[in-house]
Formats: C-alpha cells, structure tokens, sequence
C-alpha cells in the first residue's frame, strides 16, 4: 500500500512537472548551405553566439541558415527567445543572429514568434 | 499482482507523457538537403556577374507559418517557376518575416436546457442540448519568405 502511494506521487509529479512551467519554448532551424550539424551544444557554445537585435553584425559575415524560436506562454518574454535562438544557431554552427523578427499572437494561447538569419563570420 | 503490473502501465504512461510534454530538443529534418528541395542552391556570396532575374515569395498561415514549413514551400516556388533544365536554380537573399492579422472564429459550445415533468408524481427531468456557435477574434501569425533568384550575366 506504502509502495502504490510513493508510485501515485511520483506520477502526479511527472504529470505536473509539464503544466506548471510557464513557458514552453521551442526551437527549430532550416540549413541554407551544407553546414555539419552539432547534434549536441554545450552552454558555452550557446554563449558564444551573438545576437544583433535590430542592429547589423559589425564583422564580415555570410548567411548560413534560419532559425527559429517560440515561446508559449503568457509570460513568454524576449529571455525566452533568444537562448534558443543562439542555441539553434549553435546547432548549425553560426557565430551570430541577425534580422530577428518578433510577434506576439495567440493563436492557440498566448504565444511569441521569432525567427532570424544565422551567419558565420569570414 | 495485477495492481503490480497496473501501476507500472499507469508509471510508464506517466514517463511517456511527461516526456512528450516536456519535448524541447525539436528534431529538425535537414530537408533542404533532400530531392527535390536539393534542386535550388543557395547562394551566400553571389559573384559580380550575377543577376537578379526574379523575386520568389511565399506566405504561410497559422499552425504552418513556421520555417520548417515555409522554407521548403519557398523552394517549391522557386522551383515551380525556374526550374527548366538539370541545372540547379540558384537563389540568393532570403528573408524571412512575420506579422499577425486578426481573425474571427466560429468556435462550438454546447447550450443545454433542462425540463421538469411530474410523472406518477415523481420527477423526470430531461435535458435539450443544442450546439450554438460564438464568435471568437484571434491573431493568426503569418509567415512571408522572400528569395532573389539569380543567373549568371549573358556575355553581349
């Protein structure tokens, strides 16, 4: 019996593991030139990853893929979107960000959009 | 025994869900790589003796007004309109943006209505239901993509 009710906590916490995070975020990105993939990025790579917010790079650079992040959630905000965006962009191998689009819609719930162009630098 | 085996479904059903729920690693398909999207080279550095001969767009609406759909629909554009011979179409410039426009939607709801009759002195209650529409206003999230598709300059 002691055993059933341990089992039935650990489940209602599984469950609720999900529901009571306020903000699902997801990622996505699309490969533009033959790019080798990191299917595993460490949190150091994502730091390096710059991002150019309504600003132009200020390096030569050329464009490698596009990357995209979204966010559910009524408290979905800007810190929810550009670590995975700069995470995308570390998937595929980019040094930076730029011409990052953001939109606020809810569709199926409150949600916030952004995609962007990764670029590496020369 | 059988409550054993009935909680480790229950437990296994709860991994799963969680697991499905909490999904962030989105596995994204290198599609472009792939026939018949491989047909279109993009192009990062255009040479001096390329031309732009035309712009390719495409819009993407709700759930589909994401990269993953937009891009390759894109390329399907592209290659609908220039692509004639085995040579790859060469595209250069992509941009890709995103705006929301208003939209209303008829969303079902069900409108029920109880009666009380007295039969043999007793109650009957019985229930009418109806499906009734309201309407809802939402922002729908479009997606536009835009390519300059490029050829090399014809020598005079």
């Amino acid at each position: 019996m002691k055993k059933q009710i341990i089992i039935m906590i650990i489940i209602s916490m599984l469950l609720l593991s999900c529901i009571a995070t306020k903000t699902i975020t997801k990622g996505s990105y699309v490969n533009l030139t033959s790019n080798v993939i990191n299917t595993e990025v460490s949190a150091e790579q994502i730091g390096k990853i710059r991002i150019f917010y309504k600003t132009d790079p200020d390096f030569q650079y050329t464009e490698i893929g596009i990357v995209e992040a979204i966010a559910r959630g009524k408290e979905a905000g800007l810190e929810d979107l550009f670590p995975e965006l700069k995470k995308q962009a570390a998937i595929i191998g980019s040094d930076a960000v730029y011409k990052i689009e953001i939109q606020r819609y809810n569709q199926t719930g409150d949600a916030l959009h952004a995609t962007g162009i990764a670029i590496k630098s020369h | 025994m059988r409550s054993k085996i009935f909680f480790s479904v229950v437990l296994f059903a709860a991994i799963l869900s969680s697991m499905i729920g909490c999904n962030y690693v989105n596995k994204n398909p290198d599609i472009l790589s792939q026939y018949p999207y491989n047909q279109v080279q993009y192009v990062a550095q255009p040479k001096a003796i390329d031309e732009t001969i035309d712009v390719v767009q495409v819009t993407t609406r709700g759930l589909k007004a994401n990269i993953l759909n937009t891009i390759p629909e894109l390329y399907k554009k592209v290659l609908e309109k220039h692509h004639v011979s085995e040579q790859p179409v060469r595209i250069h410039n992509i941009s890709i943006t995103s705006f929301t426009q208003k939209e209303s939607f008829q969303v079902p709801y069900q409108h029920c209505t109880s009666r009380t009759s007295y039969s043999s002195g007793k109650p009957v209650i019985t229930q009418h239901c109806t499906t009734l529409y309201r309407t809802e206003i939402r922002n729908v999230l479009y997606q536009k993509a835009t390519a300059d598709i490029i050829k090399m300059r014809e020598k005079n």
